[in-house]
C-alpha cells in the first residue's frame, strides 16, 4: 500500500500536466461541439458515404500498415535479439535512421523513388515489365509504403525487447525436448513475445490512424485519411465543429479497435507477462 | 539407453578455451558425475553434448554416430538446465506434457505419464500452476520431471538438486538413482557438490579449467584423489609439506615439520628417499587421541566452530601448518585449549611435492 502511494506520488507531476493540459481542453472541446449543435456533426459523418468511406480507408491504410510492419519487423527483431554479430549494431542504426530524418524530408524522399519518372519507373521501364509508367505516387500504395518506412522502427524494437528477455534456454528446453525449430517458434517463441507485438502493433496502429504528414505527401489531394480530412475541415472548410467532430470520431475507432485487439491477446499476455498473482 | 562418446573435444570462445581435449566415453546405462569449480566448463560441455553449440574441434558419438552436425531436436537428449528454463505460458501440466505430445502420443497415456512423473517429484496437486506461481524447489523438480518423462537415450542434468533442502535433496538423490537404474539411463549429472557426485554416481569426473583432471569411481575419487588440488576440491581439508624419510615395503615414514609420520608404503610408490612431498587428510578422518602413540601430535586450539554433529577445529604448533580437524562429539579436553590429534596412517595421502 506504502510502496502503491510513492509509486502514485512519482507519477503525478506527469498525471497533472496530462489533465491540465490533454484532458480538460479536449473535454471543453467536446463540450463545445456537442453545445452548439448536439450530436449533428457525428451523425451527419455516419449518414455521409463521403465521410465513411473516409474512415474505412483510414482503418484499413492503418491495419494493413501494421500487418505488414510486423511482418517485416518480427524476423528482424528476432535476429536482432539473438545474434552475436557485429551486424547487429550496424544494423541497428539502418533501423533507427528514419527516426534522424524529419518525416517531411522522408516523404520527398520517397516522392522521388516512386513518381512518374521515379527510380522505381526507371527499374520497370528498363526491364520492360511495363510500358507505361505505374502509377505508384498519389495512390493508397504509396501512403503505406511511406508509413511502413517510418512505424517499422517502433515495431522492431519493441519485438526485440521482448524477445531479448526471453531465456534461451527456454528455446534450448524445447528442442531438446524434441520440437523442430518451427514447432519451438511456434508453440514457445511466438506466445512469449505476445507482449512485444501487442506493445509494437498498438504502437503502430495509432501512428498510422493518426499519421498526417504520410497520407499528405504520398497521397496526393484525392486520398484522404481522418487527420487530413480534420486539417481540410479546418483550414479549407472552416467548419471546426465538423472537424472536432471527425477528431473524436478518429479517437474511438482506435479506442474500439485496441480493446478488440487487447482482448484477443489478453489471455496471453497474461499468462506471459502478468504479476505475481495474474 | 545409448554409448556416450566424447573424443578430443575442445570448445573456444574467441581466444578463451571453455573445453580443452576432453576424451569420455560413458557406457549405457552408466552414471556419471561432472564435478568441478565454477567455470570449469561442464555447462559447455553439456551443452555440447545436447547439441545446442557445436565443438571447435573433436567429436561426439552416440552408439558410434557422430553427432557433431546433428540438431539437437533430433538426438534424444533431454537436459535438466541449471536455471530450469521453464515454459513460463505453460502450466505444470503442459510443462512436463510438451515432449510427450511432440511424440503424438495418445492423450490418456500423457497424462498418466505425467501423473506418475509428478507423483514421483512430490509435486501432485500443483499441475495447473505456472511456473511463476511455485517456489524456486518446485520449480526445479517440475524441470527434472519434463526431462525425464520423455524416457531419452541420454539425461543430461546440470545441477538438478543444487536449490532444494537438505532431506527433500536426499529424496530427490534417491529418486533420481532410481529412474535412472530402472530405466538404463544414460546419464550425466554435473554438481558443485562432492557427496552428491559420490553418491550418486557409478563413476566421477573431475575437471578444472576445461580439462579431465581425474576419472574413477566414487570411492577411488572421494579417498585417492589423484593430485593435491582434487584432494583440496574433495573436501581434504589439511595439507603439510615433508619429506620422505624411509621408504620400505612394509612401512614408510615422512617427515612434516620436523614430526615424523608413519603411511602406507603404497602412498610412497613414486617417490624416493628425501623427495619433498605434501601429505593430505581430511578433516573427519583426524581423530582426538588420549596419549601420545603412532602419528599423534600435540597443539593448541586456535579456533572451533560448532558444525552440528561435529566440530571442526583450527589446531596451530603441531606442524609449520595449522591443522583442521573436525571432530565428533567434540568435548573439551587437556588445559588451556591443548589438544593431541591422532594422523591415522591409513587415511594420509602422500603427493610428489
Ligand atoms: N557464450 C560464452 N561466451 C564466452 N565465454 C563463455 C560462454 N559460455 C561460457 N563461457 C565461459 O566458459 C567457461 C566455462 O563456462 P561453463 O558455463 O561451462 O562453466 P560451469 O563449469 O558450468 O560453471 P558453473 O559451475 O558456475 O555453472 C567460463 O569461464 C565462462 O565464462
Ligand atoms: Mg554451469
Amino acid at each position: 500500500m506504502n510502496r502503491n502511494r510513492s509509486a502514485f506520488l512519482l507519477a503525478l507531476p506527469t498525471l497533472v500536466a496530462l489533465i491540465v493540459l490533454f484532458i480538460v481542453p479536449m473535454g471543453y472541446i467536446f463540450y463545445e461541439t456537442i453545445a452548439e449543435n448536439g450530436w449533428t456533426d457525428f451523425v451527419n459523418f455516419f449518414q455521409d458515404e463521403f465521410y465513411r468511406g473516409i474512415l474505412i480507408t483510414t482503418v484499413r491504410v492503418s491495419l494493413i500498415t501494421t500487418l505488414i510492419t510486423f511482418l517485416l519487423g518480427y524476423p528482424t527483431a528476432y535476429f536482432m535479439a539473438r545474434t552475436k554479430s557485429k551486424l547487429k549494431n550496424v544494423l541497428m542504426i539502418v533501423i533507427l535512421f528514419p527516426f534522424l530524418v524529419s518525416a517531411v524530408v522522408r516523404s520527398y524522399g520517397w516522392m522521388v523513388i516512386l513518381g512518374k519518372q521515379g527510380l522505381v519507373n526507371q527499374f520497370v521501364q528498363f526491364l520492360h515489365i511495363s510500358e507505361e509508367p505505374l502509377k505508384i505516387l498519389y495512390t493508397e500504395t504509396a501512403v503505406i509504403i511511406g508509413m511502413v518506412h517510418l512505424l517499422l522502427p517502433y515495431m522492431i524494437l519493441s519485438v526485440a525487447g521482448v524477445i531479448q528477455n526471453i531465456d534461451p534456454n527456454i528455446e534450448y528446453s524445447a528442442y531438446s525436448l524434441g520440437a523442430n525449430p518451427a514447432q519451438t517458434f511456434w508453440k514457445v517463441v511466438l506466445p512469449l513475445s505476445t507482449p512485444g507485438i501487442f506493445a509494437g502493433c498498438t504502437l503502430v496502429f495509432i501512428m498510422s490512424m493518426t499519421s498526417y504528414v504520410t497520407p499528405k505527401l504520398l497521397g496526393g489531394s484525392k486520398f484522404r485519411m481522418m487527420s487530413t480530412m480534420v486539417e481540410q475541415e479546418v483550414n479549407v472548410n472552416f467548419n471546426w465543429h465538423r472537424a472536432s467532430a471527425i477528431s473524436y470520431i478518429l479517437l474511438f475507432a482506435i479506442l474500439v479497435i485496441l480493446f478488440l485487439l487487447n482482448s484477443a491477446t489478453a489471455g496471453m499476455t497474461k499468462r506471459v507477462g502478468g504479476g505475481k498473482n495474474a | 539407453m545409448a554409448v556416450l562418446e566424447l573424443t578430443n573435444i575442445t570448445k573456444k570462445f574467441g581466444d578463451f578455451t571453455a573445453v580443452k581435449n576432453m576424451n569420455l566415453t560413458v557406457a549405457d546405462g552408466e552414471m556419471v558425475a561432472l564435478l568441478g569449480g565454477s567455470g570449469c566448463g561442464k555447462t559447455t560441455t553439456l551443452r555440447m553434448i545436447a547439441g545446442f553449440t557445436e565443438p571447435y574441434a573433436g567429436e561426439v558419438k552416440i552408439d558410434g554416430r557422430v553427432m557433431n552436425k546433428i540438431p539437437p531436436y533430433k538426438r534424444n537428449v533431454s537436459i535438466f538446465f541449471q536455471n530450469y528454463a521453464l515454459f513460463p505460458h505453460m502450466t505444470v501440466f503442459e510443462n512436463v506434457a510438451f515432449g510427450l505430445k511432440l511424440q503424438k502420443l495418445p492423450k490418456d497415456e500423457i497424462r498418466s505419464r505425467v501423473e506418475k512423473i509428478l507423483t514421483m517429484v512430490k509435486l501432485t496437486g500443483l499441475d495447473k500452476r505456472y511456473p511463476r506461481e511455485l517456489s524456486g524447489g518446485q520449480q526445479q523438480r517440475v524441470a527434472l520431471a519434463r526431462a525425464l518423462v520423455t524416457r531419452p537415450s541420454i539425461l543430461l542434468l546440470d545441477e538438478p538438486l543444487s536449490n532444494l533442502d537438505a532431506k527433500l535433496r536426499v529424496e530427490m538423490q534417491v529418486e533420481i538413482k532410481r529412474i535412472q537404474k530402472e530405466t538404463g539411463l544414460t546419464t550425466i549429472i554435473v554438481t558443485h557438490d562432492q557427496e552428491e557426485a559420490v553418491s550418486l554416481a557409478d563413476r566421477v569426473i573431475v575437471m578444472n579449467e576445461g580439462e579431465i583432471l581425474q576419472v574413477g569411481g566414487p570411492k577411488e575419487v572421494f579417498d585417492y584423489p589423484a593430485t593435491p588440488f582434487i584432494a583440496d576440491f574433495m573436501g581434504f581439508s589439511t595439507f603439510l609439506h615433508g619429506t620422505v624419510e624411509e621408504k620400505g615395503a612394509d612401512g614408510g615414514r615422512i617427515v612434516c615439520s620436523g614430526v615424523s609420520l608413519a603411511v602406507e608404503p603404497a602412498e610412497l610408490k613414486t617417490l624416493e628417499k628425501g623427495d619433498a612431498c605434501i601429505a593430505a587428510i581430511r578433516a573427519e578422518n583426524m581423530e582426538v587421541a588420549e596419549g601420545f602413540g603412532q602419528n599423534v601430535v600435540g597443539g593448541h586450539i586456535r579456533s572451533l566452530t560448532y558444525k552440528g554433529q561435529r566440530t571442526r577445529l583450527e589446531v596451530e604448533g603441531c606442524f609449520a601448518e595449522d591443522i583442521y580437524p573436525a571432530i565428533h562429539d567434540y568435548e573439551k579436553t587437556g588445559e588451556d585449549g591443548q589438544i593431541l590429534i591422532r594422523l591415522p596412517k591409513e587415511k594420509i595421502r602422500v603427493y610428489k611435492a
